[in-house]
């Protein structure tokens, strides 16, 4: 099969990397990068555990073809930590036991994290809507709006 | 509050127990550098690949395998004509004598859509895909059996027809691998002081356990010629016990590694088909080989198996139960997975909902040409559920009883037997707080005794509920032959820091097992939370444990915890009363400081009393526990749920809910309420969403978008409490929680609609379409 180079920019770093055309972005980060926090749940869209952002939008990154993400930028979940610690959004998730068996997290913080970026307030009903497209079979919603309304910039109380 | 329910006001205020305190394996998880099984690769890996039937009963005549062969990258493809023929069992909580073996590692009869028929391993994934469809197989195709129903036709073949149970092999002349009947108390005088007598029949649908994370498995051949595993598994013994039949390699062979999972639910409670086809495909190559599943793929694992009931209850004027009867086909898969449990588990949560002079219980189990049914969350305890919990609200409502005062008449009490695992395995109610938490879901959620469905537009509103129960864990009081293999224990190392070990080989598969392992060592030693770090072992390295089911982890697990922390506490306070010259009775260990009771100034570090140990008595402080519980509590969750019918859609929303659960101490209480949570979001998928769809065997809608899950937008507002109460038999007085959560929901959610509509429904999941359906029956039956 052919191949081809493309460069990413992975959490700040640029990287170079041979790819087939058919290559999903989630099968180079994991199996490439050696990045496994993205989840592959479905692989056909439908869970979302595979989130993470490119050039700040939230993808799903099962669907995604490696060659499309070509000279973007791409965030995965452990590129939210620096220098070691881990950012406001994480830390509340652990805060508000937003966390059980913790394999749908990733995809959870990438798309609260994205719609943050956008929504810096939310209400809960928003932030409902925003990760209804991520499926935690443990059933952990409830905490996890808490989480990211916690981290939101909205006043306690609103 | 009812005087039953064991009120604790004294109970001491505890450090760590009953403390929201955040939980060690959280921090990795928000990261994403906790690696699940799929995460880890091991050099020299080879990736396997399984083809499978394409049709739901077959002989296999012929198999050619020279194309796939010639791929560059393919290292070896197994069939059934090339692998040893041995039958095994797949089943963890095995007892030998009535362990059914009716699985090989490939089998030249293929018995479901999905049945591995041939195995590539390569050097890429993307090869060993290739090699597979490279494979071409004859088949010949057999009649198949689709339904219970079909199977039991008298002119049906058996679709196995030699099993092996115990030491015999059995020849089967029908589709019925097991059958269980239990009967309790005097018939005769039962009927006689029964008024009415009900009867229905309630239908449950085939649903998968759906954990996000796939099943995957590493398996690593050893120099000595045995394995070394990485599994999605939820129990390391069970796996190790049936990869040891399975390959005929001596189980102190085999090292199966604990690993934290991506969700289970039960259907990580077995040894799937593709795993001793790794396992054998990593000893023929002498490599590494990972099998990760396809989404798929993971559907033809397991799931919860449909079963009809009859259910038949008697009642007198008054509405107490006299006789609870009931006769139950449970539809099973192609293999066994579970058989001979789901039968005796049946008939024993059933024998435990309510009191009864006269109890009767019959479950056939039935071999189908449909992939297999495992363990899934609740494990019979919600089919059952869905039926007694329904036609409860149907006696009240006959008898113009108020369903609530109907329960609260006839629940089991404090000092009743409990059956939760079946008819051998007793134990008897020491802890009981179901009468408070049925009055407390009531009143919170604003139940009234003439409850009428509220109407807005097309929109109706209605409330319902239901009690479940589920046993903590499988052991029972010790006076009959119980048929359950049940047992943990767990290592505690205190370390020359003072830092401690809490070494286990129980699987948490997401709930905070190991928090409550944590907490119940922090508050057993006297140390502090931070020193305490969960190791996870290895089938080599730890006690046994039977594995994540049954509600067992925190009543089970934690009760080695405890008993192997408390042997560590007498060794440190042995070598802290040398060093003090103080009796060991004298001293007290807190936050890590050994001290004198009467002169708190005489006190060591837990650090230097290790280091004492370690310089003068000749060792360090390590203590192993080994424990099998001899009762397994009944812990009880009740769920009350208003619904919003549309009866232009027929859709159905849960807008509330009201989860009450006596679990014993509550541990971990954010982590208590998410399984709440969790289990309420279960339910409501058995109740209003979900459904294995199958096309001549084949499943038609294995994802997420064909089978839906509930997602955060239907989830409803929930509101949780506990009942105060004390299980004398659990670590610190704890009982299970993860399945009584979702035991009740559907029942529940039924009882809510049912009364919205105005007609009861007996068959689920409640779709829209069957709404619609029971509406045009409800308008018929009023314009006549």
């Amino acid at each position: 099969m052919n191949k081809m180079r493309i460069i990413l920019g992975v959490n700040g770093t640029k990287r170079s990397v041979d790819i087939s055309p058919n290559e999903t972005l989630l099968h180079v980060l994991r199996e490439k990068l050696d990045l496994t926090g993205s989840k592959e749940g479905c692989g056909t869209g439908d869970c979302g555990a595979c989130t993470v952002m490119v050039d700040g939008k939230a993808v799903n990154s099962c669907l995604m073809l490696a060659a499309e993400a070509d000279g973007s930028e791409v965030l995965t979940i452990e590129g939210l930590v620096k220098e070691g610690k881990i950012n406001a959004l994480q830390q509340a998730f652990v805060e508000e036991h937003a966390v059980q068996c913790g394999f749908c997290i990733p995809g959870v913080i990438m798309v609260s994290s994205a719609y943050l970026s956008e929504n810096p307030a939310p209400s809960k009903e928003e932030i409902k809507n925003a990760i209804t497209g991520n499926i935690c079979r443990c059933g952990g919603y409830q905490f996890m709006i808490e989480a990211v309304s916690k981290a939101g910039k909205r006043p306690p109380g609103h | 509050m009812s005087a039953e329910t064991v009120l604790l006001q004294q109970r001491p205020s505890l450090e760590y127990v009953g403390k929201d305190l955040l939980r060690e394996d959280s921090f990795p998880k928000v990261r994403g550098v906790l690696r699940y099984v799929d995460d880890l690769k091991i050099s020299g890996m080879l990736s396997g690949k399984v083809l499978r039937s394409p049709f739901p009963n077959a002989k296999i005549k012929k198999i050619d395998v020279s194309d796939a062969l010639k791929l560059p990258g393919v290292i070896t493809v197994l069939t059934p004509f090339n692998v040893p023929q041995q039958r095994f069992t797949r089943h963890f909580t095995y007892v030998p004598w009535k362990e059914i073996r009716d699985r090989r590692i490939l089998d030249s009869t293929v018995r479901f859509v999905g049945d591995p028929v041939a195995a590539v391993a390569a050097t890429d994934p993307h090869i060993a895909e290739e090699a597979v469809e490279k494979i071409r197989v004859e088949y010949e195709e057999l009649p198949a059996y689709l339904t219970a129903e079909a199977s039991l036709q008298n002119d049906a073949i058996p679709i196995h027809d030699v099993i092996e149970v115990g030491d015999e092999v059995r020849r089967l002349e029908n589709n019925i691998p097991y059958v269980e009947v239990m009967e309790d108390g005097n018939k005769g005088q039962a009927y006689l002081e029964s008024a009415k007598v009900y009867e229905q029949t309630f239908k449950t649908q085939p649903l998968f356990n759906a954990p996000i994370e796939k099943r995957s498995i590493i398996a690593s051949p050893t120099p000595t010629g045995g394995l070394e595993i990485w599994c999605t598994t939820q129990s390391i013994h069970g796996l190790r016990y049936c990869l040891s039949k399975a390959l005929k390699i001596p189980l102190n062979m085999i090292t199966v590694h604990d690993n934290l999972i991506g969700g289970g639910f039960g259907l990580k409670y077995n040894l799937a088909m593709h795993e001793p086809i790794a396992a054998y495909l990593a000893l023929v190559t002498g490599r590494p080989v990972k099998i990760t599943m396809t989404r798929e793929e993971d559907f033809t694992n397991g799931g919860r198996r449909p079963v009809r009931m009859d259910v038949k209850i008697g009642v007198a004027t008054d509405g107490t139960i006299k006789a609870m009867e009931m006769n139950a086909v449970l539809q099973s898969g192609a293999y066994d997975d579970h058989i001979v449990g789901a039968v005796s588990c049946l008939g024993g949560w059933f024998f435990s909902m309510y009191r009864a002079k006269y109890k009767y219980y019959k479950g056939v189990s039935v071999y189908t040409n449909l992939p297999v049914y495992s363990a899934m969350r609740g494990f019979l305890n919600p089919q059952q559920n869905f039926a007694v919990e329904s036609l409860a609200d149907e006696i009240a409502e006959d008898l113009g009883v108020d369903p609530l005062e109907f329960r609260l008449k006839n629940i089991p009490r404090q000092g009743d037997l409990f059956y939760g695992q079946g008819f051998t395995v007793v134990t008897k109610i020491r802890s009981n707080g179901l009468d408070y938490l049925l009055r407390e879901g009531a009143r919170r959620i604003g139940w009234q005794s003439k409850i009428r469905p509220v109407t807005d537009g097309n929109k109706v509103r209605a409330i319902g509920f239901a009690w479940g129960d589920h046993s903590s864990g499988t052991g029972g009081e010790m006076v009959t032959v119980q048929d359950r293999i049940e047992g943990t224990g767990a290592i505690v190392k205190v370390n020359e820091d003072g830092s401690v070990n809490v070494t286990t080989g129980l699987v948490d598969h997401g709930g905070g097992t190991h928090e409550v392992f944590r907490k119940i060592c922090a508050q057993t030693l006297g140390v502090r939370l931070d020193d305490i770090h969960i190791t996870l072992g290895t089938t080599d390295s730890v006690p046994f444990d039977t594995g994540t089911h049954a509600c067992r982890g925190s009543f089970v697990g934690g009760a080695g915890v405890m008993m192997a922390a408390s042997e560590a506490k007498e060794l440190l306070l042995k070598e802290a009363s040398a060093m003090l010259e103080v009796s060991k009775s004298e001293l007290e260990i807190k936050s890590g400081i050994i001290s004198s009771r009467t002169n708190p100034q005489k006190k060591v570090t837990v650090a230097s009393a290790v280091m004492h140990a370690k310089t003068r008595s000749g060792g360090g402080v390590l203590a192993t526990s080994r424990v099998r519980p001899a009762a397994a509590p009944p812990n009880y969750v009740t769920c009350f749920v208003e619904v919003e019918l549309d009866k232009e859609t027929g859709r159905v929303q849960v807008t509330r809910a009201v989860m009450g659960a006596d679990v014993g101490t509550v541990v971990n209480p954010k982590d208590c309420i998410l399984q709440l949570h969790g289990g309420l979001a279960f339910g409501m998928g058995m109740a209003l969403l979900e459904g294995v769809q199958y096309d001549n065997g084949k499943i038609t809608n294995p994802n997420y978008v064909d089978y839906m899950v509930a997602r955060a937008l239907d989830m409803p507002s929930i509101e949780s409490f506990f009942a105060d109460t004390y299980e004398p038999t659990g670590p610190f007085g704890l009982k299970g929680i993860g399945e009584s959560s979702t035991n009740p929901v559907a029942s529940a959610i039924a009882n809510a609609v049912s009364r919205a509509l105005g007609r009861r429904i007996r068959e689920l999941p409640i779709t829209p379409e069957r709404i619609l359906e029971s509406m045009d029956l409800v308008l018929a039956s009023t314009e006549h």
